[in-house]
């Protein structure tokens, strides 16, 4: 007793026994095969369909109403195998394949027939069937020869460097097709895909046999050598040494990528800076609330797409796979172009807000005796100093730490200025800010925090001023200016290199090296005893 | 080099003259073609014929009439066209050269 199976042939209903019906599936799979890249791909599978329709008609009578096995097997002999249907136009690349495969069958030594022919080429394909996600490891595995928990670990140990191995993993099980009918997971191992071997394969997945080291063993020998194959003709083409150029490419973009957006992993100190808010944070003082969510997705579009279809062509390149996207390529664009005017409007928004600049400025007291020197310190940083290494050269930029409604600016700056006409010290003390309007403006400056100690010759200066997160950035400012009068001094604390300091001009910035050392204001300038040889004298010309 | 080769070579490249022969003296149905080709040895699986009729009919050599059938779908027969008959005759001039040309060094 045998169950059977309704079919459909050219219009035609048959009865067919389930043995009979997987034989001559995968009998017109692999024979579709060989004219797949033809136009007319269609017509002449429809063609012989007709044909085996007729030839089945024939079998059945009043006696006989099933086809059987042994019918599917007259068919196949009077259509012919699949091998005999290669093609014609298929002639040149095979015959430029028979060169490769001759060294291949030297290096086998005795391969007898010539199952190496081009059906036997490997290509790159998922494997779902073995894999354990997606099938894109086991698939490149096949492809390469290699053991594919190689290619996972591979890819665990980019997922830990940023993350950037999903969205790399996401991308190649989108390019790679799976290997769906026999016939490809055949090419995917590297089989010549045969009647012969077809059945053998699908024998093997009957029985479930997994059998043994033996045959894997062979198998990974020849998988071996067809992945050698495979990479010297690599090296030949033009197109796989651009499509690892681009995917290469692409893959360290996405990495530098999730660092500025994510912020540092620590992973790759070449590439990432410190900092201490991620760029989400950063939009959201800098945007309106409802905004910078949106920004934020908008930036990951407008970079994200490109480097992913960088990545994606590169793949396709390299693997040699032929399948159109045009339906992805399309949304992509389209999903660019939206990104990137949402970017731009956004923009424009954003620095209208920039408009009008003001700077208020406040006269702080100070009292110096007959020593004549103002000592000037920081403060301890209880914020950055978590962050960044003290007397570090950093990015003042970068000194922006939000908490709860508050955002700390660690970027106060200090100008020490010479001034010849008058005898005392002088502090002051200036807030700036930009805003929609001029009022906006002064009431952003208004309400910057900003916290400066002056008592006893001494003033102690806050590493860092703070605003209320709700005004947003709008390029605040701080500036401590001190004038000195010809003949009295400063003396600078451990921590001044904190800050930003600026001796006597504009034109010479010193951000390091400040602590410890006194200036004196002399007629000509300032003059300092303690730097070291290279910083002997800065005039105020 | 193997004989087999050679010999499959030589087969294919006068089997569209061969097929367009055939056609010239009669419409017919592909198993009709495969039977005299069969008898000349000159093909001998059936599914090798379809794409090739079908490119011939794509390149305008080739035309077909759908015939219905008492045993099955219905049939195409293929008859030659006007190019095919000029194609045909192009064929057999140099056929016949050919011939001529292996008869005589074969001397």
């Amino acid at each position: 007793m045998n169950k059977t199976i309704s079919i459909n042939i050219a219009g035609f209903v048959f009865n067919i026994e389930e043995q009979a019906f997987e034989k001559l599936n995968l009998y017109l799979e692999s024979i579709k095969r060989n004219f797949q890249n033809e136009e007319d791909c269609d017509e002449i599978m429809s063609d012989i369909e007709s044909r085996i329709a007729e030839l089945f008609h024939e079998k059945i009578s009043d006696r006989k109403e099933v086809i059987i096995d042994s019918d599917v097997e007259t068919v196949v002999e009077i259509m012919g195998k699949p091998e005999d249907y290669i093609s014609d136009d298929a002639q040149p690349h095979t015959e430029s394949q028979s060169a490769d495969d001759a060294e291949y069958v030297e290096a086998e030594e005795v391969k007898g027939e010539d199952s190496t022919k081009s059906n036997g080429r490997r290509r790159l394909y998922r494997d779902e069937q073995n894999g354990s996600v997606g099938g894109v490891c086991t698939g490149l595995g096949w492809f390469f020869g290699i053991d594919p928990v190689l290619i996972k670990i591979a890819f665990v140990l980019l997922v830990i460097l940023g993350g950037s191995g999903i969205l790399l993993y996401i991308i190649l099980w989108v390019v790679i097709p799976e290997a769906k009918t026999t016939a490809e997971i055949l090419e995917m191992q590297g089989e010549p895909v045969t009647l012969d071997s077809i059945k053998d394969h699908v024998q093997g997945m009957k029985d479930g046999v997994k059998d043994g080291a033996s045959d894997v063993k062979s198998g990974f020998k020849k998988a071996v050598h067809q992945g050698v194959r495979a990479s010297s003709k690599l090296a030949q083409s033009l197109s796989k040494v651009f499509g690892i150029l681009f995917t290469i490419g692409g893959i360290v973009a996405l990495l530098v990528l999730f660092i500025i957006l994510f912020g540092d992993t620590g992973l790759l100190p070449l590439v990432g800076t410190e900092q201490v808010e991620d760029l989400p944070t950063l939009l959201g003082i800098l945007y309106p609330e409802n905004r910078s969510g949106m920004v934020f997705f908008a930036i990951l579009i407008v970079t994200f797409i490109p480097i992913v279809s960088l990545i994606f062509t590169g793949v396709k390149m390299l693997f040699g796979i032929t399948t159109k996207y045009k339906k992805i390529a399309i949304t992509g664009s389209v999903i660019w172009f939206i990104g990137a005017t949402t970017l731009a409007l956004t923009g424009i928004e954003l620095g209208m807000n920039f408009r009008n600049q003001v700077e208020i400025d406040y006269e702080v007291p100070v009292t110096v005796d007959s020593t004549n020197t103002l000592f000037v310190d920081v403060t301890e940083d209880d914020i950055f100093s978590n962050f960044i290494e003290y007397n570090n050269v950093w990015n003042y930029s970068e000194l922006i730490r939000v908490e709860d409604e508050k955002v700390r600016l660690g970027y106060p700056e200090l100008r020490i200025v010479h001034k010849n006409d008058s005898t005392d010290f002088e502090v002051v003390l200036y807030k700036g800010s930009n805003g929609l309007f001029h009022k906006e403006a002064i009431h952003k400056a208004e309400n910057i925090d900003y916290k400066i100690d002056a008592s006893n010759n001494t003033i102690s200066l806050a590493p860092y001023f703070t605003i209320n997160k709700e005004e947003r950035l709008r390029n605040q400012q701080v500036i401590v200016e001190i004038h000195v009068p010809t003949g009295k001094k400063i003396k600078f604390g451990k921590n001044i290199d904190r800050i930003q300091v600026d001796v006597s001009d504009d034109y010479y910035r010193h951000n390091e090296m400040f602590n410890g050392t006194t200036w004196s204001a002399t007629s000509e300038g300032f003059n300092c005893s303690e730097c070291r040889d290279k910083r002997r004298m800065y005039d105020s010309f | 080099m193997k004989v087999e080769n050679t010999k499959a070579q030589m087969r294919k490249g006068i089997l569209e003259y061969c097929i367009l022969t055939v056609l010239s003296k009669r419409e017919a149905y592909p198993s009709d073609i495969i039977q005299e080709l069969k008898e000349a040895k000159l093909i001998v699986v059936e599914g090798t014929l379809y794409p090739l009729l079908t490119r011939l009919k794509n390149a305008g050599l080739l035309q077909y009439n759908w015939v219905e059938s008492s045993s099955g779908p219905p049939r195409k027969y293929y008859a030659l066209t006007e190019e095919g008959q000029q194609f045909l005759t192009e064929l057999k001039k140099t056929w016949n050269e050919l011939y001529e040309a292996v008869q005589l060094i074969s001397k």
